[in-house]
């Protein structure tokens, strides 16, 4: 299928044209989020996020595996970051698209180079038995920054995810099932949220949370993943025209300001989730 | 509506305090997804639940182009992991079932996707597929033959028969079977689409045969009221 | 009138020579002939369904037909459309217009063109046209004018401004003028709208006002599923935030 130029130079005229007064195609701000709205599901570790019509839903499941034999005390985090069809006719399964590869990436680099799960808790027996933590994120709907999307359901997971207790007992490991006895949160070092800038022409004009026509209108894009603490974890800009460092200094600036509302809501909807 | 069959008595309590002919409770959501030109989400007790988003008629590849129809695609990606063998199958089997459906003559040379994605998976996974496929279609407004709807049942070790089996009471089964059955009143005895797996007697295949017939009109008069309330709530304004 | 017993809502495969019958012997004009509209199918000597919605009937003419509401395009002749400039052959333009197949544009097909004196219009343009040929076994194909009178009727290439989506059936409730959500933001803002029946709605609010144009384009998006009254206070809300 694959339709890509199918926007018309109406509207991307007048895109350009309205940012340049300040006005955005679907009426926010320059630095307004999309309503961000956080479901979970019956079993535990299933969130549903929308920003805007962006619809995501992050399933996190476990199984008892193996460990790699170079980290034998390490449990397993692996992420299926897949883009299918449904999300937009753009994606097409086996062809992965230059903004699928991105997501994937970003989202490897944000969770996993960061160590955002404690692996070393996930181990049972040294060499023998360690928990596979299966991050699956489907993408079930495209109006532009599925990035931001899936990072925010991702956490929300993380956080509510419980894998059934085990015990060891010298050489044999007993799993119990979720009746016998209460299963266990993962052990999260800490929460990274990614907050991306789309650019427009030479990079003068800049806008938070892009919407799928500013995404295929944009010139550049800048992704940053920040943690509770507001520390920087992974700045990613993936092509794209250049930008200058004080453009980014300003991003870093306001991204500490959006993270702190994004974490609020989360934590809300967690919160709501325990009770 | 009870059955007469001694091995399908209705004071079985199932776990989730269900009798042994009662469905869960379903809810149906249509139109929710906005890149698709239809969709729908088709959910038993909020446990198990599959999504379902349609393209078309759009155009079609080269390669896969029919002359006199439209040419199905179907698609089909499980809630955990990547597809399988085992959704390749599920694939398979929805493609011919819904290719029978789809009035595709009224649209040659093009292409009908349906695109499913099991979000929550608690047992007949199958039925409600061909269900949120059926309300995707509708929602997308192809032209079809007929509606249909599906409806699991499972033989337990004790041959007793469960309509609308969970996940844990499927992995009990002895056999399990899944019909689906249309809204034409003369087709009443002639299912659309029927698979069954494990070991079972004929009798114990009429016996769900019959079950699965009761359970798939409840099925269609609950989509019939969805979409009737879907469209006087649009007419009001 | 026969109109009460056709706001039946039918679904695919149900039968619908029944109530045939029961509008018939309300009416005493011509019941023999049926003319079956889209959504409708005759096999043998019964009428089914094929599509989901409401069952509409014109009792003068003995029409019927299932009014729905989708989002795909298919096209008809006569329905004004809006669409893409894809390509430029030498015949004629590629449209995008929505549909499963690219609709052509001749590039005759315009008010005045002559061989020598055509309007040349670029990759990305945005037109609004009329369908001229509509069948499924061939591409569409549109025109910029009426062929009748050779005047453009308000035809061509749309310069400026914003599109929108919306449902097919809003677009054609819009063109229809029962629904008074133009009239209403007409009270406030000069504005100019196309409307396509493939379910693009073009909206400009003049070359400096990008704010009115976005706002308009909301307003119009929102007030799908409103009736008169939510109209009115939705666009004063709107107008007084603004």
């Amino acid at each position: 299928m694959g339709q890509e130029n199918k926007i018309s130079n109406n509207n991307r005229e007048f895109l350009l044209s309205a940012l340049k007064s300040g006005t955005r195609v679907d009426g926010r701000g320059i630095y307004d989020y999309r309503t961000l709205r956080i479901e979970f599901g019956e079993t535990s570790g299933t969130v549903y996020t929308y920003l805007g019509n962006t619809k995501v839903l992050v399933k996190i499941s476990s199984q008892v595996v193996r460990p790699y034999v170079d980290r034998p005390t390490e449990g397993i985090v692996q992420f299926n970051t897949e883009i299918a069809t449904l999300a937009s006719p753009v994606f097409d399964a086996g062809k992965p698209t230059q903004m699928e590869v991105n997501i994937s990436r970003t989202i490897e680099k944000v969770f996993h180079r960061n160590r955002v799960v404690d692996t070393e808790s996930l181990c049972i027996l040294a060499n023998r038995k360690v928990w596979n933590i299966r991050v699956d994120v489907h993408f079930l709907d495209y109006d532009g920054n599925m990035l931001d999307a899936a990072c925010i359901g991702i956490v929300a997971a993380l956080k509510t995810f419980k894998r059934p207790d085990v015990t060891v007992d010298g050489e044999e490991a007993i799993i119990h099932s979720i009746l016998d006895k209460p299963p266990v949160p993962l052990s999260i070092n800490y929460a990274p949220i990614c907050v991306t800038f789309g650019f427009f022409e030479d990079g003068e004009y800049m806008i938070l949370d892009p919407g799928s026509l500013e995404e295929q209108v944009q010139t550049a894009s800048l992704t940053m993943a920040l943690n509770n603490q507001s520390e920087v974890c992974t700045i990613n800009k993936a092509g794209g025209i250049p930008l200058s460092l004080d453009q980014v200094l300003r991003c870093i600036k306001i991204a500490t300001a959006k993270i702190e509302e994004i974490h609020s809501i989360i934590n809300e909807a967690v919160a709501s989730q325990k009770k | 509506m009870t059955n007469q069959d001694t091995k399908t008595p209705n004071n079985i309590q199932r776990p989730d305090r269900r009798t042994a002919t009662q469905i869960r409770p379903l809810s149906c959501k249509q139109g929710f997804l906005t890149q698709v030109d239809g969709s729908a989400q088709f959910a038993a007790s909020n446990r198990s639940t599959v999504i379902c988003g349609i393209y078309g008629p759009t155009e079609v590849k080269p390669q896969d182009e029919i002359l006199d129809k439209a040419f199905i695609d179907v698609k089909y990606r499980p809630d955990v992991g990547i597809p399988g063998t085992k959704d390749t199958l599920s694939k398979v089997v929805l493609r011919d079932t819904f290719k029978h459906i789809i009035m595709r003559s009224l649209h040659p040379r093009t292409m009908i996707q349906l695109n499913f994605q099991v979000t929550q998976s608690d047992g007949s996974i199958e039925a409600l597929a061909i269900n949120a496929g059926v309300m995707a279609l509708i929602d997308a407004g192809v032209p079809l033959k007929y509606t249909i709807a599906a409806v699991s049942c499972c033989i337990d070790v004790d041959g007793n028969a469960l309509l609308d089996p969970t996940q844990d009471e499927m992995n009990d089964a002895v056999s399990i079977h899944t019909f689906a059955f249309s809204n034409i009143e003369s087709d009443n005895n002639t299912p659309i689409y029927s698979n069954s797996t494990g070991k079972f007697s004929l009798e114990e295949y009429k016996m769900c045969f019959e079950l699965c017939k009761v359970g798939a009109n409840k099925i269609l008069a609950f989509m019939k009221t969805c979409i009737e309330t879907k469209i006087s709530q649009l007419n009001q304004s | 009138m026969a109109q009460v017993k056709s706001h039946k809502i039918v679904l695919p495969g149900e039968q619908v020579s029944d109530l045939f019958e029961n509008n018939q012997n309300e009416e005493s004009n011509n019941s023999e002939v049926i003319c079956l509209g889209p959504g409708l199918l005759q096999t043998g000597d019964q009428i089914q369904a094929i599509n989901s919605g409401v069952l509409r009937h014109i009792p003068k003419t003995n029409k019927y037909w299932v009014q729905g509401n989708k989002r795909k395009y298919t096209p008809a002749t006569g329905e004004p459309v809006i669409g893409v400039i894809t390509a430029k052959h030498a015949e004629g333009y590629r449209v995008d217009i929505g549909s499963a197949h690219q609709a052509t544009l001749p590039l005759l097909a315009f008010e005045g063109a002559t061989k020598r004196n055509k309007p040349n219009l670029s990759i990305g343009a945005l037109i609004y046209a009329k369908v001229s040929i509509a069948n499924k076994d061939m591409d569409p194909e549109i025109e910029c004018y009426n062929s009748d009178t050779g005047k453009s009727e308000g035809f061509g290439e749309l310069k400026n401004g914003f599109t929108i989506r919306a449902s097919l059936g809003f677009c054609h409730r819009l063109l229809t003028s029962d629904t008074p959500i133009l009239s209403i933001i007409g009270q406030y803002l000069p504005f100019e709208v196309a409307i396509g029946l493939n379910g693009h709605i073009w909206v400009n609010a003049g070359e400096e006002s990008h704010k009115k144009t976005v706002m308009i384009g909301n307003a119009i998006e929102n007030a799908e599923h409103l009736n008169h009254n939510e109209c009115q206070a939705m666009v004063k809300e709107l107008m007084n935030r603004a």
